[in-house]
């Protein structure tokens, strides 16, 4: 069996072609980012599939008490597990990890967990002896591209859904008491910002001399957002930005070996901040309306103080 | 035409009536008089001769993995060249198969064809044995001539199709979709029952490595109209797979709004 996706220069010719007159074989504009679609499991807390465009990703949140490393007595423990398997596509192995996937891992890695997006300090039960370990499952289902974007989405999207069980520490702390979701409302986790993962993806669709001689030569360079799968078999380069709306950069990663101006990069994390904003507005959205639809068929208002019983 | 599951009975008397079975349907060979089971699921398609000596039965079903029979025709992208022959990908993570440099019309030792990799063929499968490797062939059997086998030039579009969708657009003559299109643009095209389609409305882009000679401006504006017209096509070609004949007209509309 063939492990490898194999692009026919048919394919080649229209999508680079179409890139250097502004069109997208699958009709979008250059900066256009396909939207998320976002299921989120009514029945739990945490579990969220996103559909991003064909691309498909399922995330799940969950937690379990344990004592923190001896050198950080006061934070929890974050995992995120990414593996690609080969039911993605077969172009990922199962066995072993490519080169695609411990690049999606590491970015994820630091837009997220180095990035502090996640209170550590909040999962602390009792100092040194027991706090949260909040571990993030990544599922990936299908595979047209940009496997970065959609998976920082997900993960941020079940994090901020995600709560984990209350927890009573009794008179001195060598007990804790973990009530189940169903005894008491669970608390969610405490998120201090979104990180947004945005690619640009570069063509360079000159002189392959411009690529090593970088300036002088005339750049035809084209940058294009959130790449299907066919655009990505035929890049040169790509870009991963990632931001909040705070306008805080908080990654930028560059691979691949086109030169980039300086005021070019400038210009698209610019432009970047208008997906950001929508993103994180969908984001909010479906939370908002999972938050209400739970809220009226559980019942929840009569667990407010002065609720009519 | 019914509906049938895997295991079901198929309905069909097969002791007065000679009968040919095709994909879905399976039988254990050798035994006579054992019944037919369906291994698929899927809308079961009969067809009987006038004088009701012969019939022949399939089930009718969408599948993700094309698996090749002889004589289909279909559309394969050069993965490898040889001496002797050419390795084709027929569908992406599929074996390669492959296509003999004797295969073209008029071949002869010195003359031979000249394909690159990444070019793609219109071939026909010549056989199938799945133990084997596949063979294609670019001409047509019965004259040996071209028949509309060869190389697809690289002006055209190729994208992916359900294989049902490739199928109806292949042999069912009522099936409207084209005819519609063809109000829009012309246009030329070449459908692989592997789902892949080949499509060029006008003159499509220019290939490279082929210098023009006319006048570049001019030549530069026709081909972003033969670009867009043809993503347009292939557009409306691939959203015509998920809705219903009545709204073809609709999503033709769409495709092509602002051209």
């Amino acid at each position: 069996m063939n492990r490898t996706v194999e692009i026919s220069n048919n394919e080649r010719q229209y999508v680079l072609q179409g890139l250097a007159n502004g069109i997208r074989t699958d009709g979008r504009s250059l900066d256009t980012s396909r939207m998320p679609e976002v299921w989120i499991e009514p029945n739990e807390y945490g579990y969220v599939e996103v559909k991003w465009g064909k691309t498909y990703v399922s995330c799940r949140v969950s937690s379990e008490v344990v004592a923190p490393f001896e050198d950080r007595p006061f934070e929890g423990l974050f995992v995120i597990n990414s593996e690609i398997s080969s039911q993605a596509s077969a172009m990922f192995d199962n066995s072993k990890s490519g080169v695609d996937e411990v690049l999606i891992t590491r970015m994820i890695e630091k837009a997220v967990r180095r990035s502090n997006a996640l209170d550590l300090e909040s999962l602390c039960i009792v100092a040194g002896k027991k706090v949260w370990s909040i571990t993030v499952d990544v599922n990936f289902l299908n595979y047209d591209g940009n496997f970065i974007d959609v998976t920082c989405f997900a993960v941020m999207i079940a994090l901020q859904h995600y709560k984990k069980p209350d927890v009573l520490v009794e008179a001195g702390g060598d007990k804790i008491i973990v009530h189940l979701v169903d005894e008491r409302q669970p608390v969610p986790l405490s998120i201090l910002h979104v990180p947004i993962c945005l690619t640009y993806l570069f063509y360079n669709l000159g002189d392959i001399e411009s690529n090593i001689k970088g300036e002088g030569t005339e750049s035809q360079e084209v940058s294009v957002l959130d790449a299907s799968l066919t655009e990505e078999l035929v890049r040169d380069g790509f870009l991963v930005i990632t931001l909040n709306k705070n306008r805080e950069i908080i990654q930028i990663s560059k691979n691949g070996g086109l030169p980039i101006d300086a005021l070019n990069l400038m210009r698209l994390s610019k432009e970047l901040m208008e997906w950001v904003d929508k993103l994180t507005e969908v984001m909010k959205t479906t939370l908002v309306a999972d938050e209400k639809e739970r809220y009226d068929r559980l019942h929840l208002k009569l667990l407010e103080v002065g609720a009519n019983r | 035409m019914s509906v049938i599951l895997p295991g079901d009975d198929l309905g069909i008397s097969t002791d007065q009536i000679e009968t040919s079975i095709g994909p879905g349907i399976y039988k254990v060979p050798g035994i006579k008089d054992t019944k037919l089971i369906p291994i698929n699921g899927g809308l079961l398609n009969i067809q009987r001769n006038k004088q009701g000596t012969r019939q022949a039965a399939h089930l009718e079903s969408n599948s993700r993995r094309y698996i090749p029979q002889v004589s289909d025709m279909v559309i394969g992208t050069i993965v490898g060249v040889y001496a002797e022959y050419y390795k084709v990908l027929l569908q992406n993570f599929l074996s390669n198969v492959t296509l003999s440099v004797m295969a073209f019309p008029n071949a002869t030792k010195k003359n031979r064809p000249n394909l690159r990799q990444g070019q793609c063929v219109y071939a026909r499968v010549s056989s199938y044995i799945p133990d084997l490797e596949t063979e294609l062939e670019c001409f047509d059997l019965s004259t040996g001539k071209d028949g509309g086998f060869g190389l697809l030039d690289e002006s055209g579009y190729i994208f992916d199709v359900e294989l049902n969708y490739a199928r109806e657009l292949l042999f069912n003559p009522g099936f409207l979709v084209l005819e519609k299109l063809s109000t829009k643009c012309m246009f030329e095209i070449a459908i692989g029952i592997n789902g892949k389609i080949w499509l060029k409305c006008g003159d499509g882009v220019p290939i490279p490595g082929k210098s023009t000679d006319e006048d570049s401006d001019k030549m530069d504006v026709d081909y972003v109209k033969d670009l867009k017209t043809t993503l347009a096509a292939a557009n409306y070609i691939k959203q015509c797979q998920k809705v219903s004949p009545e709204q073809f007209d609709k999503v033709l509309a769409a495709s092509f709004k602002g051209l």
